[in-house]
């Protein structure tokens, strides 16, 4: 049975305005160790069906339907205490923006520890021991002072490794990565791809993988899932979806991906 | 706008009770039931609780409290207006003035909303009704004289947020002078969050008017203002409680109402602009 | 952060010359001049002492000279002897001003305590009818005049319920007191003014703080928080509150002024030995020294605050702290 299988899942939003279909009849599944590629342009609705998973659509939006089963669990039907289990611990996320979504006033260092200490009982020595070895695996330089360092005094990249090492610290089976590289500079984008790979050959997890650009995922990528209004317009295999994809969409995305003349490929 | 009235329970309330308090000190010759300056000293008619004959009480000079009430919403009322309409004169002028025209006008002016609110505003105003004697025009140009800041910091956001749009670019393109753009421009566009303080503001000035008529600055007896009413009241604070309580219900209610269709104005008016 | 407090500081200076500017002009504008207001009832003084004391008080100076006189006079804190009874006016004050300093700052507690835990739950419970009530609640105190709030408390709890006391700080036999007893007594005394003092700052700031944690827990951080798995008490009273309480520290600049113009009035009501009363009294009286002096002791109270206040936010906020 597959790690994650989420059938005919749909998220509405129930505005003034009236009802938004955002997610609208979703299934996929994920295998353990497998990388997932959801792919859609904005408002295709890959970032509420991650939050679906996580159960943490805030109203006005709300799970109209659909299955989600986790590890042989229905997410769906836990209750609160055992979802906040889940989350962080079993199922991490890594958001789009690492400045606005690592709290300003907290050290680094403590915004992990809490999670550690959230899910199991450990010493606060040993909490701050294994914060710094998720800096460390994060590729993050000199991690014991970063440990004690505010969020405004990293960079850009350097606070998405943090955030990075905050998903990965206590191994989870699934991560989540909602375009994780789009608000950082192109030189630091090829870096966190690289430590996604990293992650993936040494832990053998899990990953969903949220983004717009095909050309991102595509040496990560296992099998790939394209959105489009809410729906899944095609799926299959990374190299099916590659080289015979079979929608329209698909092949129009695919086509928007900037290419590097051939010319200039020789020279590479 | 007059539906939303009808929706919004809190501005519904606050509308109906300052045209209640309106009214009252419109027609107060009429509403009247006793004449609220001529005192009766005979013991009979000095500090009676209220009854079917004095509806609040007398005071201790034996008039009825509630037809000095009724005079005293005309005071404090028209105190209150004439504050606000010298506070948005400043304000507006020289809120427009440093939005406008931003660069050293701008700094010098807001130096001096700095200055203004870092004075302990009472203080300046005991002072100077103290000193150049307390009437009922100084207290009006004197609140007006101590209050226009917030206005004016108000207007100057809005001028800097609007001057940059292109409608100003084309009243200036088309030669228009800068007063004329100022006012007739941009000025209209500017008014909503005005509108919200001022209401904010004329509950703010009668608040000021009523303590320092309390205090014996402001309204002079015998002419009655709500503040003065309690001061006499102070003295029999333990027997003649209607003397306190009255006027002070109704000052919280005026100023109450007051807030909250400011508040309501404000709701009114936020997401309006989000969109 | 050294120099944002440097800059804060420096401010002062111009500040303080503006204010004493102001309070000088509002004297001379009186009709009359500052002679006429002490001696001028008193026929006994001939033309010729007048025309001394003038000269005396600098008065036939020109006006830029008397100012100058004046700011140099007040750098030393010399404000001149008080007309009621002859005494320095700075002693006065110093007698007083520390009833107004333990007033205001018991309000201040008072009004920190309870506004903080009420914007919060207002804020957490957004749109249920326990926040609709505070919010109703929170207008009705902002609008209730300070001075009958005053009378009301006295005629309620001071008198016809008799638990508080309605006027002085120390009973006559107060030096029969040893320091516990002392301390029990001034802080029943202070509870009526205080309550009186805070009631509208206390609505005030109970909104800002609601206002306030809204803002927070609608910033992202908060889902990430969430995601992390944390118990949601911890999301709300760590990651939310840490954020939202940044901006209520500078309040308390706001609430500085509204504190020393409310201790005039509330200090009359209650009798209250303070610097409020002085100036009230003084002003009554035709003191212009004392007035002259209590205006421009106020009014660096009041800057004081404002820097303070925006010091204790660079200090606060890790954001300029480690700039």
């Amino acid at each position: 049975m597959a790690l994650l299988e989420v059938k005919n899942l749909s998220t509405y939003f129930f505005t003034e305005y009236g009802e938004r279909k955002a997610v609208d009849g979703v299934s996929f599944s994920v295998e353990t160790g497998e990388t997932f590629a959801l792919i859609g342009e904005s408002g295709s609705g890959k970032t509420v069906t991650a939050l679906s998973i996580l159960n943490l659509v805030d109203p006005p939006g709300r799970i109209t339907g659909g299955e989600i089963i986790f590890d042989r669990k229905p997410l769906m039907l836990l209750n609160r205490e055992d979802m906040r289990e889940i989350r962080g611990r079993d199922i991490s996320i890594v958001f789009q923006e690492p400045l606005t979504s690592l709290n300003p006033v907290i050290t680094i260092g403590e915004q992990i520890t809490e999670q550690i200490r959230a899910h199991i009982k450990v010493s606060g020595k040993e909490a701050r021991n294994r914060a710094i070895a998720a800096l460390k695996e994060a590729r993050l330089p000199s991690p014991e002072r970063v440990f004690y360092d505010y969020p405004h005094r990293l960079s850009g990249g350097m606070r998405q490794r943090a955030m990075i090492a905050m998903a990965l610290c206590l191994r989870p089976k699934l991560l989540i990565a909602d375009e994780p590289t789009t608000a950082l500079d192109v030189t630091i984008q090829a870096e966190i791809l690289e430590l996604f790979r990293e992650i993936k050959e040494r832990h053998h997890m899990a990953i969903i993988f949220i983004t717009h650009d095909f050309g991102i995922i595509a040496r990560l990528a296992d099998r790939i899932a394209v959105m489009r209004g809410g729906r899944i317009v095609e799926q299959g295999g990374s190299e099916d979806i590659f080289y015979s994809p079979r929608e329209s969409y698909t092949k129009e995305l695919l086509a928007a991906v900037p290419r590097i003349p051939d010319a200039l490929k020789v020279a590479r | 706008m007059p539906r939303y009235i009808l929706k919004n329970r809190q501005v519904l309330f606050g509308s109906i009770v300052i045209v209640f308090m309106f009214c009252s000190a419109v027609f107060a010759p009429a509403l009247k039931t006793h004449d609220p300056y001529r005192p009766d000293l005979s013991v009979e008619e000095r500090l009676r609780p209220p009854s079917r004959e004095h509806f609040f009480g007398t005071d201790d000079l034996g008039r009825d409290v509630f037809s000095r009430m009724l005079y005293g919403a005309r005071i404090s009322l028209s105190v209150g207006f004439i504050a606000v309409f010298i506070m948005l004169f400043i304000g507006l002028v020289l809120g427009v003035l440093a939005g406008y025209y931003g660069g050293w006008v701008d700094g010098a002016i807001m130096r001096l909303v700095e200055i203004m609110m870092c004075f302990p505003t009472l203080f300046l105003i005991l002072m100077i009704l103290a000193f150049l004697g307390p009437s009922i025009v100084n207290v009006m140009i004197v609140i007006g004289l101590t209050s226009w800041m917030g206005l004016a910091r108000i207007v100057r956001a809005e001028f800097l947020s609007l001057r940059e749009r292109e409608f100003v670019a084309a009243a200036k393109a088309l030669g228009a002078s800068d007063m004329r753009i100022a006012f007739r421009h941009i000025l209209p566009n500017a008014l909503a969050p005005v509108f919200v303080s001022l209401t904010f503001s004329l509950g703010a000035a009668i608040l000021l008017e009523t303590s320092l008529s309390f205090l014996g600055l402001g309204v002079q007896i015998p002419a009655p203002s709500w503040g003065n009413i309690i001061s006499t009241g102070r003295f029999y604070i333990d027997s003649a409680w209607w003397l306190t309580l009255f006027p002070g219900l109704a000052i919280l209610l005026t100023v109450l109402s007051l807030y909250l269709i400011s508040d309501g104005l404000r709701a009114l008016l936020d997401p309006r602009l989000k969109r | 952060m050294l120099g944002y407090i440097a800059r804060r500081i420096l401010l002062i200076v111009p500040m303080l010359i503006g204010i004493s500017l102001i309070t000088f002009v509002i004297i001379h504008l009186a009709p009359g001049d500052p002679t006429d207001i002490r001696y001028g009832l008193n026929p006994e003084i001939s033309e010729l002492a007048r025309e001394r004391l003038k000269e005396a008080y600098g008065l036939d100076k020109p006006i830029i000279e008397q100012f100058a006189l004046w700011l140099k006079r007040i750098v030393v804190l010399d404000f001149g002897n008080s007309f009621i009874d002859d005494r320095p006016v700075i002693a006065k004050i110093a007698e007083r001003l520390p009833a107004t300093l333990l007033l205001g700052a018991v309000s201040m507690l008072i009004i920190y305590l309870i506004s903080i835990p009420l914007g919060v739950s207002s804020a957490v419970k957004a749109g249920s009818p326990y926040d609709k009530i505070m919010t109703v609640a929170v207008f009705t105190g902002y609008a209730t005049p300070t001075f009958w709030f005053a009378l009301l408390l006295i005629m309620f709890f001071g008198v016809h319920l008799g638990w508080f006391p309605i006027s002085g700080m120390r009973p006559w036999y107060a030096e029969y007191y040893c320091f516990f007893d002392s301390l029990k007594d001034i802080l029943w005394r202070l509870a009526l003014p205080a309550a009186a003092m805070s009631l509208v700052s206390l609505a005030g700031i109970s909104r800002y703080m609601r206002s306030s944690m809204l803002e927070a827990l609608r910033q992202d951080y908060i889902r990430t928080a969430r995601a992390k798995g944390l118990k949601e008490s911890r999301v709300i009273y760590t990651h939310a509150l840490k954020n939202a309480l940044l901006p209520i520290v500078t309040i308390a600049s706001m609430i500085i002024p509204a504190l020393i113009s409310g201790s005039f009035i509330i200090e009359t009501i209650f009798a209250w030995p303070g610097m409020g009363r002085l100036g009230y009294e003084a002003i009554m009286n035709y003191d212009y020294p004392t007035v002259m002096g209590v205006g421009v002791i106020a009014t660096f109270l009041t800057l004081f605050g404002l820097v303070a206040a925006d010091v204790m936010y660079a200090v606060v906020d890790p954001r300029i702290r480690y700039d």
